[in-house]
Protein backbone atom coordinates (compact mmCIF):
# COMPACT_ATOMS: atom_id res chain seq x y z
CA UNK A 1 0.00 0.00 0.00
CA UNK A 2 2.93 2.31 0.85
CA UNK A 3 3.58 2.66 -3.20
CA UNK A 4 0.32 3.00 -4.16
CA UNK A 5 0.33 5.95 -1.70
CA UNK A 6 3.60 7.37 -2.99
CA UNK A 7 2.30 7.20 -6.20
CA UNK A 8 -1.05 8.30 -5.52
CA UNK A 9 0.57 11.55 -4.55
CA UNK A 10 2.61 11.88 -7.59
CA UNK A 11 -0.69 12.06 -9.27
CA UNK A 12 -0.91 8.64 -10.78
CA UNK A 13 -4.87 8.34 -10.82
CA UNK A 14 -4.51 4.57 -11.32
CA UNK A 15 -2.32 4.07 -8.39
CA UNK A 16 -4.66 6.08 -6.59
CA UNK A 17 -8.14 4.33 -7.88
CA UNK A 18 -6.02 0.85 -6.80
CA UNK A 19 -5.77 1.98 -3.37
CA UNK A 20 -9.15 3.70 -2.97
CA UNK A 21 -10.71 0.26 -4.28
CA UNK A 22 -8.22 -1.80 -2.00
CA UNK A 23 -10.02 0.83 1.28
CA UNK A 24 -13.83 -0.29 -0.02
CA UNK A 25 -14.56 -2.97 2.52
CA UNK A 26 -13.16 -0.26 5.35
CA UNK A 27 -15.20 2.77 4.03
CA UNK A 28 -18.50 0.96 3.52
CA UNK A 29 -18.09 -0.86 7.22
CA UNK A 30 -17.47 2.72 8.69
CA UNK A 31 -19.95 4.20 6.58
CA UNK A 32 -22.52 1.55 7.00
CA UNK A 33 -22.27 1.95 10.84
CA UNK A 34 -22.57 5.27 10.85
CA UNK A 35 -25.45 6.43 8.12
CA UNK A 36 -27.29 2.94 7.79
CA UNK A 37 -28.28 3.62 4.66
CA UNK A 38 -26.45 2.51 1.39
CA UNK A 39 -27.33 5.72 -0.52
CA UNK A 40 -25.69 7.61 1.93
CA UNK A 41 -22.99 5.58 2.61
CA UNK A 42 -22.20 5.61 -1.40
CA UNK A 43 -22.35 9.95 -1.43
CA UNK A 44 -19.83 9.52 2.28
CA UNK A 45 -17.41 7.40 0.36
CA UNK A 46 -17.52 9.16 -3.24
CA UNK A 47 -17.12 12.77 -1.77
CA UNK A 48 -13.75 10.88 0.65
CA UNK A 49 -12.50 9.54 -2.74
CA UNK A 50 -12.83 13.10 -4.56
CA UNK A 51 -11.16 14.87 -1.32
CA UNK A 52 -8.60 12.13 -0.85
CA UNK A 53 -7.63 13.09 -4.53
CA UNK A 54 -7.46 16.77 -4.00
CA UNK A 55 -5.59 17.00 -0.82
CA UNK A 56 -3.00 13.63 -1.34
CA UNK A 57 -0.16 16.26 -1.97
CA UNK A 58 -1.08 17.05 1.79
CA UNK A 59 -0.55 14.25 3.18
CA UNK A 60 3.19 14.22 3.96
CA UNK A 61 3.68 10.78 5.80
CA UNK A 62 2.58 7.61 3.88
CA UNK A 63 2.15 5.65 7.05
CA UNK A 64 -0.56 8.03 7.68
CA UNK A 65 -2.58 7.54 5.03
CA UNK A 66 -5.64 5.03 6.79
CA UNK A 67 -5.95 7.18 9.26
CA UNK A 68 -5.80 10.73 7.21
CA UNK A 69 -8.71 8.67 4.67
CA UNK A 70 -10.61 7.93 7.86
CA UNK A 71 -10.82 11.05 9.72
CA UNK A 72 -11.79 12.17 6.26
CA UNK A 73 -14.98 9.98 5.80
CA UNK A 74 -15.71 10.03 9.20
CA UNK A 75 -16.24 14.30 8.68
CA UNK A 76 -18.13 13.39 5.41
CA UNK A 77 -20.31 11.00 7.14
CA UNK A 78 -21.19 13.66 9.95
CA UNK A 79 -21.89 16.13 7.61
CA UNK A 80 -24.65 14.64 5.97
CA UNK A 81 -25.98 13.31 8.98
CA UNK A 82 -25.73 17.78 9.63
CA UNK A 83 -28.25 17.93 6.53
CA UNK A 84 -30.37 15.11 6.24
CA UNK A 85 -30.83 15.50 10.46
CA UNK A 86 -31.35 11.82 10.78
CA UNK A 87 -30.93 9.71 13.77
CA UNK A 88 -31.13 6.23 13.80
CA UNK A 89 -32.10 4.87 17.32
CA UNK A 90 -30.79 1.04 17.71
CA UNK A 91 -34.35 0.05 18.61
CA UNK A 92 -35.30 1.63 15.16
CA UNK A 93 -33.56 -0.36 12.81
CA UNK A 94 -36.05 -2.85 11.55
CA UNK A 95 -34.97 -6.27 11.68
CA UNK A 96 -33.10 -7.58 8.15
CA UNK A 97 -35.42 -9.78 6.57
CA UNK A 98 -33.67 -12.79 5.23
CA UNK A 99 -34.79 -12.63 1.79
CA UNK A 100 -33.41 -9.27 1.35
CA UNK A 101 -30.89 -8.83 -1.79
CA UNK A 102 -27.99 -8.31 0.59
CA UNK A 103 -28.29 -11.97 1.80
CA UNK A 104 -24.83 -11.91 2.51
CA UNK A 105 -24.55 -8.86 4.04
CA UNK A 106 -27.34 -10.61 6.92
CA UNK A 107 -24.31 -11.91 9.06
CA UNK A 108 -22.29 -8.19 9.21
CA UNK A 109 -25.31 -5.96 9.76
CA UNK A 110 -26.77 -8.52 12.75
CA UNK A 111 -23.19 -7.65 14.35
CA UNK A 112 -23.37 -4.41 14.00
CA UNK A 113 -26.97 -4.45 15.57
CA UNK A 114 -26.28 -5.98 18.18
CA UNK A 115 -23.57 -3.48 18.95
CA UNK A 116 -24.78 0.24 20.58
CA UNK A 117 -24.33 2.97 18.49
CA UNK A 118 -21.35 4.49 20.04
CA UNK A 119 -19.52 1.26 20.62
CA UNK A 120 -19.93 -0.09 16.82
CA UNK A 121 -17.66 2.87 15.24
CA UNK A 122 -15.00 2.58 17.72
CA UNK A 123 -14.91 -1.70 17.19
CA UNK A 124 -14.98 -0.79 13.43
CA UNK A 125 -11.67 1.20 14.19
CA UNK A 126 -9.91 -1.06 15.78
CA UNK A 127 -11.04 -4.35 14.23
CA UNK A 128 -11.49 -3.68 11.12
CA UNK A 129 -9.52 -0.80 10.24
CA UNK A 130 -6.40 -1.88 12.54
CA UNK A 131 -5.90 1.58 13.94
CA UNK A 132 -5.03 1.13 17.98
CA UNK A 133 -6.79 3.55 20.93
CA UNK A 134 -4.86 6.33 20.59
CA UNK A 135 -5.45 6.70 17.23
CA UNK A 136 -8.77 5.45 17.53
CA UNK A 137 -9.20 8.75 20.19
CA UNK A 138 -7.52 11.05 17.47
CA UNK A 139 -9.46 10.38 14.70
CA UNK A 140 -12.77 10.88 16.90
CA UNK A 141 -11.52 13.22 19.48
CA UNK A 142 -12.16 11.17 22.41
CA UNK A 143 -9.24 10.37 25.39
CA UNK A 144 -8.04 6.88 25.23
CA UNK A 145 -9.46 5.54 27.77
CA UNK A 146 -13.23 6.07 26.79
CA UNK A 147 -11.96 3.98 23.54
CA UNK A 148 -10.75 1.50 25.73
CA UNK A 149 -14.21 1.59 27.73
CA UNK A 150 -16.12 1.55 24.57
CA UNK A 151 -14.10 -1.54 23.05
CA UNK A 152 -14.58 -3.90 26.19
CA UNK A 153 -18.48 -2.76 26.42
CA UNK A 154 -18.51 -3.56 22.57
CA UNK A 155 -16.87 -6.97 23.42
CA UNK A 156 -19.62 -7.91 26.12
CA UNK A 157 -22.33 -6.34 23.86
CA UNK A 158 -21.15 -9.48 20.80
CA UNK A 159 -20.39 -12.18 22.82
CA UNK A 160 -23.65 -11.53 24.90
CA UNK A 161 -25.06 -11.63 22.02
CA UNK A 162 -23.89 -14.45 19.98
CA UNK A 163 -23.15 -16.43 22.67
CA UNK A 164 -24.95 -15.31 26.14
CA UNK A 165 -21.82 -14.61 27.45
CA UNK A 166 -19.81 -11.38 28.63
CA UNK B 1 -16.05 -15.59 23.57
CA UNK B 2 -12.83 -15.05 22.39
CA UNK B 3 -11.10 -12.02 21.15
CA UNK B 4 -10.21 -14.25 17.72
CA UNK B 5 -13.96 -14.89 17.00
CA UNK B 6 -14.88 -11.65 18.06
CA UNK B 7 -12.05 -10.52 15.13
CA UNK B 8 -13.72 -12.85 12.54
CA UNK B 9 -17.24 -11.37 12.92
CA UNK B 10 -15.98 -8.05 12.73
CA UNK B 11 -13.61 -8.63 10.08
CA UNK B 12 -15.99 -10.94 7.78
CA UNK B 13 -15.84 -9.55 4.14
CA UNK B 14 -19.05 -7.82 3.34
CA UNK B 15 -20.32 -7.10 -0.16
CA UNK B 16 -20.43 -3.66 -1.71
CA UNK B 17 -23.50 -2.20 -2.61
CA UNK B 18 -23.81 -1.65 -6.33
CA UNK B 19 -25.09 1.85 -5.60
CA UNK B 20 -21.88 2.30 -3.59
CA UNK B 21 -19.27 0.85 -6.00
CA UNK B 22 -20.96 2.73 -9.13
CA UNK B 23 -21.21 5.87 -7.31
CA UNK B 24 -17.01 5.15 -6.57
CA UNK B 25 -16.66 4.61 -10.23
CA UNK B 26 -18.20 7.93 -10.66
CA UNK B 27 -15.77 9.89 -8.90
CA UNK B 28 -12.68 7.76 -9.98
CA UNK B 29 -13.75 8.49 -13.97
CA UNK B 30 -14.12 12.18 -12.40
CA UNK B 31 -10.60 12.45 -11.44
CA UNK B 32 -9.18 10.19 -14.46
CA UNK B 33 -10.70 13.20 -16.39
CA UNK B 34 -9.33 15.94 -14.66
CA UNK B 35 -5.72 14.40 -13.92
CA UNK B 36 -4.24 16.49 -16.51
CA UNK B 37 -5.33 19.37 -14.99
CA UNK B 38 -5.16 18.88 -11.45
CA UNK B 39 -1.45 16.93 -11.63
CA UNK B 40 -0.36 20.54 -13.01
CA UNK B 41 -1.66 22.10 -10.06
CA UNK B 42 -1.19 19.81 -7.08
CA UNK B 43 1.40 17.40 -7.79
CA UNK B 44 3.42 17.94 -5.43
CA UNK B 45 6.04 15.15 -6.60
CA UNK B 46 7.19 14.83 -10.26
CA UNK B 47 8.77 11.66 -11.26
CA UNK B 48 10.18 11.85 -14.97
CA UNK B 49 10.94 8.95 -17.01
CA UNK B 50 12.25 11.10 -19.99
CA UNK B 51 14.84 13.95 -19.73
CA UNK B 52 12.38 16.70 -19.83
CA UNK B 53 9.34 17.85 -18.60
CA UNK B 54 7.30 20.49 -20.33
CA UNK B 55 5.63 23.07 -17.75
CA UNK B 56 5.32 26.32 -17.50
CA UNK B 57 8.55 28.27 -16.25
CA UNK B 58 8.42 31.33 -13.12
CA UNK B 59 10.63 34.39 -12.79
CA UNK B 60 11.34 35.77 -9.48
CA UNK B 61 12.71 39.20 -8.89
CA UNK B 62 14.69 40.41 -6.47
CA UNK B 63 16.29 43.42 -7.94
CA UNK B 64 15.20 46.64 -7.42
CA UNK B 65 15.07 46.63 -3.34
CA UNK B 66 17.33 47.64 -0.77
CA UNK B 67 16.64 45.62 1.94
CA UNK B 68 18.16 45.22 5.38
CA UNK B 69 18.02 41.36 5.46
CA UNK B 70 18.66 40.57 8.84
CA UNK B 71 15.32 42.41 9.60
CA UNK B 72 13.09 41.11 6.25
CA UNK B 73 9.51 39.91 7.94
CA UNK B 74 8.83 36.40 7.04
CA UNK B 75 5.35 35.36 5.13
CA UNK B 76 3.39 33.49 7.96
CA UNK B 77 3.17 30.28 5.96
CA UNK B 78 7.16 30.48 5.08
CA UNK B 79 7.83 30.96 8.76
CA UNK B 80 5.55 27.83 9.64
CA UNK B 81 5.93 25.78 6.91
CA UNK B 82 9.66 25.36 7.65
CA UNK B 83 9.20 25.72 11.05
CA UNK B 84 11.80 28.84 11.31
CA UNK B 85 13.20 29.54 14.34
CA UNK B 86 14.93 33.32 14.89
CA UNK B 87 17.98 32.05 13.78
CA UNK B 88 17.24 29.56 11.02
CA UNK B 89 15.67 32.40 9.88
CA UNK B 90 18.55 34.81 10.21
CA UNK B 91 20.87 32.06 8.75
CA UNK B 92 18.86 32.07 5.24
CA UNK B 93 18.65 36.16 5.30
CA UNK B 94 22.71 36.27 6.08
CA UNK B 95 23.65 33.57 3.36
CA UNK B 96 20.74 35.76 0.60
CA UNK B 97 18.92 32.50 0.52
CA UNK B 98 15.73 34.83 1.10
CA UNK B 99 14.68 38.01 0.29
CA UNK B 100 11.47 40.55 0.00
CA UNK B 101 9.68 40.14 -3.69
CA UNK B 102 9.68 42.45 -5.59
CA UNK B 103 7.28 43.20 -8.78
CA UNK B 104 8.86 45.06 -11.71
CA UNK B 105 6.31 44.46 -13.84
CA UNK B 106 5.21 47.48 -15.89
CA UNK B 107 1.43 45.53 -16.94
CA UNK B 108 0.02 48.34 -14.63
CA UNK B 109 0.51 50.95 -16.69
CA UNK B 110 0.19 49.18 -19.71
CA UNK B 111 -3.03 47.99 -19.07
CA UNK B 112 -4.44 51.20 -17.02
CA UNK B 113 -7.81 51.35 -15.24
CA UNK B 114 -10.12 50.38 -18.27
CA UNK B 115 -12.54 49.06 -15.92
CA UNK B 116 -12.08 45.86 -17.56
CA UNK B 117 -12.65 42.45 -15.61
CA UNK B 118 -9.33 41.16 -16.22
CA UNK B 119 -5.70 42.67 -16.25
CA UNK B 120 -3.66 44.44 -13.80
CA UNK B 121 -5.39 47.33 -13.04
CA UNK B 122 -4.19 49.24 -10.19
CA UNK B 123 -1.70 48.23 -7.36
CA UNK B 124 0.99 50.47 -5.61
CA UNK B 125 3.64 49.16 -7.69
CA UNK B 126 4.37 46.09 -6.48
CA UNK B 127 0.91 44.70 -5.71
CA UNK B 128 -1.23 44.23 -8.39
CA UNK B 129 -5.50 44.83 -7.89
CA UNK B 130 -8.18 43.28 -9.73
CA UNK B 131 -11.95 43.55 -8.87
CA UNK B 132 -10.92 44.69 -4.97
CA UNK B 133 -8.63 41.94 -4.89
CA UNK B 134 -4.74 42.75 -4.11
CA UNK B 135 -2.32 40.42 -4.50
CA UNK B 136 1.06 41.28 -3.25
CA UNK B 137 4.55 39.52 -3.26
CA UNK B 138 5.95 39.16 -0.40
CA UNK B 139 9.08 36.71 0.08
CA UNK B 140 10.79 34.33 -1.37
CA UNK B 141 13.17 31.48 -0.98
CA UNK B 142 15.55 30.74 -3.48
CA UNK B 143 18.51 28.00 -3.55
CA UNK B 144 19.89 25.90 -6.58
CA UNK B 145 17.31 23.58 -7.20
CA UNK B 146 14.07 24.83 -5.31
CA UNK B 147 12.36 28.15 -4.86
CA UNK B 148 9.03 29.31 -2.72
CA UNK B 149 7.36 32.25 -3.75
CA UNK B 150 4.86 33.76 -1.00
CA UNK B 151 1.67 36.12 -2.06
CA UNK B 152 -0.20 38.50 0.19
CA UNK B 153 -3.99 38.00 -1.10
CA UNK B 154 -6.28 40.45 0.38
CA UNK B 155 -9.32 41.43 -0.38
CA UNK B 156 -11.42 38.09 -1.25
CA UNK B 157 -14.62 37.51 1.01
CA UNK B 158 -13.84 33.56 1.71
CA UNK B 159 -17.04 32.14 2.39
CA UNK B 160 -17.03 30.29 5.77
CA UNK B 161 -15.80 26.78 5.66
CA UNK B 162 -14.70 26.82 1.61
CA UNK B 163 -10.63 26.49 0.48
CA UNK B 164 -9.80 29.05 -2.09
CA UNK B 165 -8.42 28.42 -5.42
CA UNK B 166 -7.23 30.17 -8.72
CA UNK B 167 -8.00 28.41 -11.04
CA UNK B 168 -4.52 28.52 -13.09
CA UNK B 169 -1.57 29.95 -11.74
CA UNK B 170 0.92 29.60 -14.46
CA UNK B 171 5.02 30.60 -13.72
CA UNK B 172 7.65 31.48 -16.46
CA UNK B 173 11.18 31.22 -16.87
CA UNK B 174 13.28 33.64 -19.50
CA UNK B 175 9.98 33.78 -21.25
CA UNK B 176 10.03 30.22 -22.23
CA UNK B 177 6.73 28.18 -21.84
CA UNK B 178 9.08 24.67 -22.52
CA UNK B 179 10.96 25.26 -19.28
CA UNK B 180 11.88 22.09 -17.61
CA UNK B 181 10.41 23.34 -14.32
CA UNK B 182 7.97 21.91 -11.88
CA UNK B 183 5.54 23.93 -9.94
CA UNK B 184 2.86 23.89 -7.31
CA UNK B 185 1.15 25.93 -5.68
CA UNK B 186 -1.51 26.21 -2.88
CA UNK B 187 -3.03 28.67 -0.37
CA UNK B 188 -1.83 28.35 2.79
CA UNK B 189 -4.11 26.84 5.71
CA UNK B 190 -2.53 27.21 8.66
CA UNK B 191 -1.29 23.68 8.98
CA UNK B 192 2.08 21.92 8.89
CA UNK B 193 4.04 19.34 10.14
CA UNK B 194 5.33 18.74 13.54
CA UNK B 195 9.09 16.75 14.45
CA UNK B 196 7.16 13.37 13.54
CA UNK B 197 5.53 14.65 10.55
CA UNK B 198 1.95 14.79 12.50
CA UNK B 199 -0.45 17.14 10.78
CA UNK B 200 -0.76 20.74 13.30
CA UNK B 201 -1.44 23.97 13.80
CA UNK B 202 1.28 26.93 14.24
CA UNK B 203 0.85 26.62 17.90
CA UNK B 204 2.01 23.16 17.89
CA UNK B 205 -2.10 22.10 18.88
CA UNK B 206 -3.78 19.00 16.54
CA UNK B 207 -4.78 20.17 13.41
CA UNK B 208 -8.46 19.60 12.75
CA UNK B 209 -9.66 22.05 10.02
CA UNK B 210 -7.95 24.25 7.37
CA UNK B 211 -7.64 27.97 8.25
CA UNK B 212 -6.98 30.44 5.54
CA UNK B 213 -8.07 33.54 6.76
CA UNK B 214 -5.54 35.51 8.93
CA UNK B 215 -6.87 38.18 11.69
CA UNK B 216 -6.45 41.04 9.34
CA UNK B 217 -8.85 38.70 6.77
CA UNK B 218 -5.85 38.35 4.23
CA UNK B 219 -4.59 35.35 3.08
CA UNK B 220 -1.86 33.63 1.74
CA UNK B 221 -0.28 31.54 -1.11
CA UNK B 222 2.70 29.58 -1.65
CA UNK B 223 4.17 28.41 -4.82
CA UNK B 224 7.00 25.93 -4.18
CA UNK B 225 9.18 25.43 -7.88
CA UNK B 226 11.39 22.60 -8.54
CA UNK B 227 13.92 23.44 -10.68
CA UNK B 228 16.46 20.47 -10.24
CA UNK B 229 16.15 20.04 -14.13
CA UNK B 230 16.84 23.72 -15.17
CA UNK B 231 20.15 23.85 -14.66
CA UNK B 232 23.22 25.01 -12.91
CA UNK B 233 22.03 27.43 -9.70
CA UNK B 234 18.37 26.72 -11.29
CA UNK B 235 16.46 29.93 -10.82
CA UNK B 236 18.76 32.43 -9.13
CA UNK B 237 19.40 35.59 -11.57
CA UNK B 238 16.33 34.59 -14.02
CA UNK B 239 13.19 36.57 -14.92
CA UNK B 240 10.79 34.71 -13.93
CA UNK B 241 6.55 36.08 -15.05
CA UNK B 242 4.07 34.71 -12.72
CA UNK B 243 0.30 34.91 -13.64
CA UNK B 244 -2.86 34.16 -11.04
CA UNK B 245 -5.67 33.52 -13.22
CA UNK B 246 -9.60 33.63 -11.83
CA UNK B 247 -10.02 33.14 -8.26
CA UNK B 248 -12.89 30.76 -6.33
CA UNK B 249 -12.74 27.95 -4.29
CA UNK B 250 -12.12 24.65 -4.59
CA UNK B 251 -14.03 21.10 -3.31
CA UNK B 252 -13.94 17.68 -4.20
CA UNK B 253 -11.67 18.17 -7.05
CA UNK B 254 -13.73 20.66 -8.15
CA UNK B 255 -13.36 24.58 -8.92
CA UNK B 256 -16.28 26.97 -8.46
CA UNK B 257 -15.50 29.85 -10.08
CA UNK B 258 -16.14 33.44 -8.78
CA UNK B 259 -13.69 35.75 -9.78
CA UNK B 260 -12.83 36.60 -13.39
CA UNK B 261 -9.75 38.15 -13.17
CA UNK B 262 -5.74 37.90 -13.98
CA UNK B 263 -3.43 39.63 -11.59
CA UNK B 264 0.39 39.56 -13.38
CA UNK B 265 3.96 39.76 -11.71
CA UNK B 266 7.64 39.54 -13.28
CA UNK B 267 10.94 38.93 -10.75
CA UNK B 268 14.08 38.50 -11.07
CA UNK B 269 15.25 36.12 -8.75
CA UNK B 270 18.26 36.19 -6.26
CA UNK B 271 19.02 33.63 -4.20
CA UNK B 272 22.34 31.46 -3.11
CA UNK B 273 23.83 28.67 -3.81
CA UNK B 274 25.95 27.73 -1.72
CA UNK B 275 25.79 24.03 -1.06
CA UNK B 276 27.62 21.45 0.97
CA UNK B 277 28.96 18.97 -1.36
CA UNK B 278 29.74 15.42 -0.88
CA UNK B 279 31.76 13.35 -3.11
CA UNK B 280 30.33 9.36 -1.41
CA UNK B 281 30.47 5.54 -2.08
CA UNK B 282 28.42 4.30 0.10
CA UNK B 283 26.28 1.07 -0.74
CA UNK B 284 22.66 0.88 0.27
CA UNK B 285 22.45 -2.60 2.08
CA UNK B 286 21.25 -5.13 -0.62
CA UNK B 287 19.29 -2.34 -2.62
CA UNK B 288 21.70 -2.15 -5.15
CA UNK B 289 22.12 1.49 -5.41
CA UNK B 290 25.36 3.10 -4.48
CA UNK B 291 25.20 6.61 -3.19
CA UNK B 292 27.74 8.12 -5.02
CA UNK B 293 26.82 12.41 -4.77
CA UNK B 294 25.19 14.75 -2.53
CA UNK B 295 24.29 18.27 -2.28
CA UNK B 296 22.82 19.98 0.70
CA UNK B 297 21.61 23.31 1.06
CA UNK B 298 19.43 24.65 4.12
CA UNK B 299 16.52 23.93 2.11
CA UNK B 300 17.43 21.01 -0.08
CA UNK B 301 18.76 18.05 -0.78
CA UNK B 302 20.20 16.13 -3.91
CA UNK B 303 21.68 12.97 -4.12
CA UNK B 304 23.04 10.77 -7.27
CA UNK B 305 23.17 6.80 -6.66
CA UNK B 306 25.14 4.80 -9.47
CA UNK B 307 21.60 2.11 -9.78
CA UNK B 308 21.29 0.37 -12.80
CA UNK B 309 17.98 0.34 -13.81
CA UNK B 310 15.65 -2.46 -13.57
CA UNK B 311 12.15 -2.70 -14.92
CA UNK B 312 8.87 -3.88 -12.40
CA UNK B 313 5.14 -4.87 -13.29
CA UNK B 314 2.88 -2.98 -11.74
CA UNK B 315 -0.75 -4.36 -10.97
CA UNK B 316 -3.25 -1.83 -11.31
CA UNK B 317 -6.81 -0.56 -12.54
CA UNK B 318 -7.83 0.45 -16.02
CA UNK B 319 -10.03 3.14 -16.96
CA UNK B 320 -13.51 0.57 -17.18
CA UNK B 321 -12.19 -0.92 -13.71
CA UNK B 322 -10.13 -3.86 -15.72
CA UNK B 323 -7.09 -4.98 -14.12
CA UNK B 324 -3.81 -3.91 -16.13
CA UNK B 325 -0.32 -4.23 -15.56
CA UNK B 326 2.07 -1.54 -16.45
CA UNK B 327 5.78 -1.53 -16.21
CA UNK B 328 7.74 1.00 -14.55
CA UNK B 329 11.66 1.16 -12.51
CA UNK B 330 12.37 -0.12 -9.93
CA UNK B 331 12.78 2.65 -7.70
CA UNK B 332 16.50 2.94 -5.22
CA UNK B 333 16.30 3.53 -1.21
CA UNK B 334 15.28 7.34 -1.37
CA UNK B 335 16.56 10.14 0.69
CA UNK B 336 14.45 11.06 3.48
CA UNK B 337 16.43 13.11 6.03
CA UNK B 338 19.74 13.61 8.08
CA UNK B 339 21.33 12.64 11.02
CA UNK B 340 23.21 15.17 13.14
CA UNK B 341 26.59 15.60 14.87
CA UNK B 342 24.04 15.55 17.99
CA UNK B 343 22.84 12.26 17.17
CA UNK B 344 20.17 13.60 16.24
CA UNK B 345 17.76 11.99 13.72
CA UNK B 346 15.23 13.68 11.53
CA UNK B 347 14.17 10.73 9.21
CA UNK B 348 11.10 12.90 7.91
CA UNK B 349 12.16 16.31 6.20
CA UNK B 350 11.99 16.14 2.58
CA UNK B 351 9.01 17.24 1.45
CA UNK B 352 7.88 16.88 -2.71
CA UNK B 353 11.04 16.82 -5.53
CA UNK B 354 11.76 14.22 -8.00
CA UNK B 355 13.28 11.44 -8.27
CA UNK B 356 14.30 9.40 -10.93
CA UNK B 357 17.11 8.74 -13.89
CA UNK B 358 18.93 11.98 -14.95
CA UNK B 359 19.84 10.85 -18.25
CA UNK B 360 19.40 8.54 -21.02
CA UNK B 361 22.09 6.42 -19.79
CA UNK B 362 19.53 5.29 -17.03
CA UNK B 363 22.77 4.41 -14.87
CA UNK B 364 22.62 7.31 -12.48
CA UNK B 365 19.66 7.74 -10.14
CA UNK B 366 18.56 11.46 -8.88
CA UNK B 367 16.67 12.34 -5.44
CA UNK B 368 16.19 15.54 -5.49
CA UNK B 369 13.61 16.79 -2.48
CA UNK B 370 13.24 20.26 -0.85
CA UNK B 371 12.89 20.39 2.68
CA UNK B 372 9.97 21.04 5.19
CA UNK B 373 12.60 22.83 7.58
CA UNK B 374 15.67 24.80 7.80
CA UNK B 375 19.26 23.03 8.54
CA UNK B 376 22.85 24.21 9.18
CA UNK B 377 24.60 22.04 7.14
CA UNK B 378 27.73 21.93 9.22
CA UNK B 379 25.73 19.95 11.85
CA UNK B 380 24.86 17.35 9.45
CA UNK B 381 27.10 14.09 9.82
CA UNK B 382 24.76 11.63 7.70
CA UNK B 383 22.42 11.03 4.86
CA UNK B 384 19.42 8.57 5.81
CA UNK B 385 17.66 6.58 3.26
CA UNK B 386 14.55 4.31 3.38
CA UNK B 387 14.99 0.72 3.96
CA UNK B 388 11.67 -0.36 5.44
CA UNK B 389 8.48 1.82 5.56
CA UNK B 390 7.14 1.80 9.22
CA UNK B 391 4.71 -0.89 9.92
CA UNK B 392 1.30 1.22 11.73
CA UNK B 393 1.64 5.18 12.57
CA UNK B 394 5.26 4.06 15.05
CA UNK B 395 7.77 6.28 12.95
CA UNK B 396 10.75 5.25 11.36
CA UNK B 397 13.58 4.12 13.15
CA UNK B 398 17.13 2.64 12.69
CA UNK B 399 15.86 -0.15 11.57
CA UNK B 400 14.16 1.08 8.84
CA UNK B 401 16.79 3.49 7.61
CA UNK B 402 19.97 3.05 5.75
CA UNK B 403 22.52 5.66 7.14
CA UNK B 404 25.55 7.01 5.32
CA UNK B 405 27.68 8.76 7.61
CA UNK B 406 29.22 11.54 5.57
CA UNK B 407 32.13 12.57 7.71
Amino acid sequence: MDDLVKRAQRGDADAFTGLMQSQMQNMYKIARAMLRDDEDAADAISDTILICWEKMGQLKKTEFFKTWMTRILINQCNDILRQRKKVYPVEEVEEVPAALEEYDNVEWMETMKCLDEKYRLVMILYYVNGLNTEEIGSVLHIPASTVRTRLARGRSQIAAAFCGTS
Amino acid sequence: MREKDIMEKMQSEVIIPDVVQERAELAFEKIRKKEGKVMKMRSKKRRWKTMWIAVAAAVFVLGTMTVCAAYLRWSRGLEAGFDATEEQKQLLEEEQYTAPLNNESSGNEENGNDGGDSGNSGGNGNSVTVQGVTIAPQQSIVDSRFAWLSFKVEGYDLEEGKEPCFQYTTVTVEGDEEAVISYYGSFYNGIHSDAEGRPVYEDGSPADGEIFVNDDGSMEYIITVDATQYGENGLIGKNVHVEFTDLGTAYKAEYFPDLEAVWAFDFTLKGSDKVRKLNLSEPLGDSAATVIYAEISPVSIYVNYDFPMREEAIEGIGENGEPITSTTFVEAPSVVGVRLKNGTLLPYITNGGVEGYLDESQEVYTCSYALDRILDTAQVDALLFLKNSPSGEGGLTEDDLYIVPIE
